[in-house]
């Protein structure tokens, strides 16, 4: 007899997002069939155009209040590369830190607040009755493994890891004059011209928030991964390759020399080349028309959530790996440290948010080495002004917590906005079918998992949060009798 | 760790010293809790970012951060970024507030905009209800007939926001009526809208300090603070919030005075008005109270931006760098 749950909305992500999965027998619990929706279309590419080049930094950050930083640079950097000019070198540094401050922000966010509360029973750590309220309880059951002292320390960290986040955040905004949403992310460079206290205080924050990762955040997530869920290392693999854009340009402003380098593993070998001219973006299961397959500077939004046969509001962002064939990609910190050679070709549940906490030491170690640069040379320049060029079009680039992001923007002949398409990590990693019937990642990294509870389907929700999506998120199960549960009313 | 009720009247007493309220105001707040309990909250998101939240996640009040809130000032009863639940779980979390509200006075909290088009924004399913399908204005409007109070929290929530940009469709009606205390932002769906009880805190995002203080001196006063004509907290706890424009308070106004303009956005110590900010035309205490904890604000000499006027009804006035005078 199938019986039908649904659960929905999942928590801890951030927007809104559907993920159905369909099993054939209850007893067994096997995921059959998945299909991820983004839940939510606001239409920043659409109200863009027209806009002075300018509202692309300060606009775009809205589209993510966790990581507003990266869609700031990407926006600064298609305005550079449009204008053929290159940040100053404090410029450089400061988007650098800042960008790296974001990412020990939202690491710490996703590891501790995000996503441990999947493995760790919240409500009855610490004696049980402090946690055991709102928003921590109520919580899913099931396969909770970590007691005693080991959970209380977790619990107690997840108060700690607040502050840290916080510290992250007051780090940056230092430059960036508040944080989410910053203001001095300019074409050229940065307009912020700190002190030599404010470097200092950087520095100190900085500082004791990279002694958290290596003392607590680092052994933390070894210790959930390695004495308790080791399993966790032989789940969620889904596609299998992986793409870095790279991110924190050194000494030369080049993409060519870059902390987080670019590049992709392709299933069996690291290549430290990407060629963005081989993204497409494909339409066919998304509640989108017009042409299918466009690559970003000649894509299109229009928006019909009437479409027949599509079910997401994200599109399905391919790359294509030898110049033909459209492939899936999953990005983010396992393939940014894949990609850079500072984490093993091993592609899990567990690896995902592993390589997530050593990305955080690297970067925040890059961190110092910046501040100790930029203090001395604080005289130096911050930006150079420059004039976007009509008709002229630019590319921006860079990594943001959960992946590569890249806007493509085109300049009329009064050098306003006249083209402007976003690809943010999320929309590869949560992405619908394609056109040849291919799932996205995630979809690939659920589907064969095996479910003990589907009323409460803890083993799933870890899979969807080591992908950190930046989306809320619906999760409904369908059994084998095909019936849809929810469909939007349109 | 174990925050206790006395650490967290510790943490009140800190704010309030901070914003210069009075023991006999500690000794109101402590009995509204001690009759009250903590109030529940609901907290929903719309058409947003989750900045908001991100926001309220860096309160700090010189000893202790928002945990000191989630322990003992509040009971956080949903929210989608916090909340350990997921589905029915959650939902049925909400509604128990919803049903408690007799016994449990709830806080609803907004934030992001309410969408005018039908699935575009869903925030979840419950299965004892209807078709099951909770848009966010189903849900906003559902929680907000029983709430004893409502904040609407950041840009997005108060007046549309990024969503309304260019008369975008998306969005929720505010943007199209400035609202006013005879005209105020209903969001066009619910003609029983309470606006008796509702406060606007905007800014995007919202400050967070701005977020708990309100809850603070709600908790204290057991009524809404005294509000502008957009719905804003004049003040809380005694402090002027806005009150006054970022210009009154800002360090480059002297420069103004004179006349001495910046030509360019990034001038470290020039009034940058005639390259776009809005400082004169926006109300709220950045320069005074500072963010993240180290004193930071957008046109800060030293950060040298502009303000972009983010709690104002007209945000996002684009294009940003041009002068402007006197927009509301």
């Amino acid at each position: 007899m199938a019986v039908t749950t649904i659960v929905d909305p999942i928590s801890r992500i951030e927007g809104h997002l559907k993920v159905s999965l369909t099993i054939s027998d209850p007893t067994d619990g096997t995921v059959q069939d998945v299909k991820i929706a983004g839940n939510m279309y606001r239409g920043f590419e659409n109200f863009l155009i027209g806009q002075n080049p300018l509202s692309g930094p300060l606009v775009t950050q809205r589209i993510c209040g966790v990581c507003p930083i990266p869609h700031a640079l990407c926006a600064v950097l298609a305005i550079d590369d449009a204008t053929r000019v290159q940040a100053t070198n404090n410029g450089r540094l400061m988007r650098n830190i800042m960008n790296g401050a974001e990412f020990l922000h939202s690491h710490i966010l996703h590891a501790y607040h995000l996503s441990i509360q999947d493995y760790i029973d919240m409500p009855s750590a610490l004696g049980g009755s402090t946690l055991n309220q709102g928003p921590w309880a109520p919580l899913f059951g099931g396969d909770r493994r970590i007691t005693g002292t080991d959970l209380d320390t977790l619990a107690g960290n997840y108060i700690t890891a607040l502050s840290m986040r916080r510290e992250a955040h007051s780090a940056l905004a230092i430059i960036a004059g508040k944080q989410p949403h910053a203001a001095s992310i300019i074409p050229g460079g940065c307009s912020a011209t700190p002190s030599s206290a404010d470097v200092d205080q950087m520095t100190a924050l900085i500082t004791e928030v990279r002694d958290f990762v290596l003392d607590t955040y680092i052994p933390d997530i070894d210790m959930i991964f390695n004495t308790y869920y080791s399993d966790y290392f032989s789940n969620g693999v889904g596609c299998g390759k992986l793409l870095s854009y790279g991110a924190f340009r050194q000494g030369t402003d080049s993409t060519n020399d870059m902390l987080i380098k670019r590049g992709i593993y392709d299933g069996s070998t690291v290549i430290n080349t990407m060629d963005q001219n081989l993204i497409v973006e494909d339409i066919s299961k998304a509640w989108y028309t017009g042409s299918d397959g466009l690559h970003p500077s000649s894509g299109e939004t229009n928006p019909d959530p009437s479409k027949l046969d599509a079910y997401s509001w994200c599109k399905a962002p391919r790359y294509k790996t030898d110049g033909t064939n459209k492939d899936v990609y999953e990005l983010g910190p396992l393939a940014r440290m894949v990609v850079t050679g500072e984490y093993p070709a091993q592609i899990s549940t567990a690896d995902r948010i592993v390589a997530r906490s050593h990305e955080a030491l690297l970067v925040a170690n890059a961190i110092l080495g910046w501040l100790t640069e930029l203090g001395a040379n604080l005289s130096e320049p911050s930006f150079v002004p420059s004039e976007v060029p009509a008709n002229s079009s630019g590319v921006g680039l860079t990594e943001s917590g959960r992946g590569a992001t890249g806007h493509w923007v085109s300049y009329d002949s009064n050098s306003m906005i006249s083209r402007y398409q976003v690809i943010s990590p999320t929309a590869w990693n949560c992405s619908p079918r394609d056109a040849d019937g291919t799932m996205g990642t995630l979809e690939q990294a659920l589907i064969g998992m095996t479910i003990q509870d589907a009323s409460q389907p803890v083993e799933a929700i870890r899979v969807i949060h080591s992908y950190d999506p930046c989306l809320s998120c619906a999760v409904q199960l369908i059994r084998d009798d095909g019936k849809t549960i929810r469909k939007f009313i349109v | 760790m174990k925050i206790t009720r006395r650490e967290f009247l510790r943490m009140a007493a800190y704010a309030a010293a901070a914003t210069g309220a009075t023991q006999f105001d500690i000794f109101k707040l402590k009995d509204a809790l001690a009759d009250n309990g903590k109030p529940n909250v609901v907290w929903f998101e719309g058409l947003g970012c989750s900045g908001c939240s991100v926001s309220l996640l860096n309160y700090f009040d010189g000893v202790a951060g928002i945990e000191g809130v989630l322990l003992n000032h509040i009971e956080l009863k949903f929210h989608p970024v916090l909340m350990g639940s997921s589905g029915q779980m959650s939902i049925d979390a909400a509604e128990a507030v919803y049903d408690d509200y007799l016994t449990t006075p709830y806080i609803l909290v907004l934030t992001g905009s309410i969408s005018n088009l039908d699935g575009y924004c869903v925030v979840g399913e419950d299965a004892n209800h209807g078709n099951g399908i909770m848009e966010v204005v189903e849900a906003y409007n559902k929680w907000e007939s029983r709430a004893a109070y409502v904040l609407n929290v950041g840009a997005c929530a108060c007046y549309g926001g990024v969503n309304s940009m260019r008369g975008h469709i998306n969005c929720n009606d505010a943007q199209a009526i400035p609202p006013t205390h005879d005209s105020p932002p209903n969001f066009g769906r619910n003609t029983n809208y309470d606006y008796s009880k509702t406060l606007y805190i905007p800014g995007d995002p919202a400050h967070p300090d701005w977020v708990v203080l309100s809850i603070v001196d709600i908790l204290t006063n057991g009524t809404l603070p005294a509000r502008d004509d957009y719905g804003r907290p004049l003040s809380l706890m005694g402090t002027s919030v806005f009150e006054n424009t970022i210009h009154d308070q800002c360090p480059r106004k002297p420069q103004h005075d004179v006349g001495n303009f910046a030509d360019y956005v990034g001038d470290p110590v020039k009034c940058l008005r005639k390259v776009g900010c809005r400082g004169k035309d926006t109300y709220g205490d950045c320069p005074t109270r500072g963010w993240n904890s180290v004193g930071a604000y957008c046109n800060k000499p030293g950060v040298n931006h502009l303000c972009i006027g983010c709690t104002q009804p007209f945000f996002p006035d684009v294009p940003f760098n041009r002068e402007i005078d006197n927009i509301t």
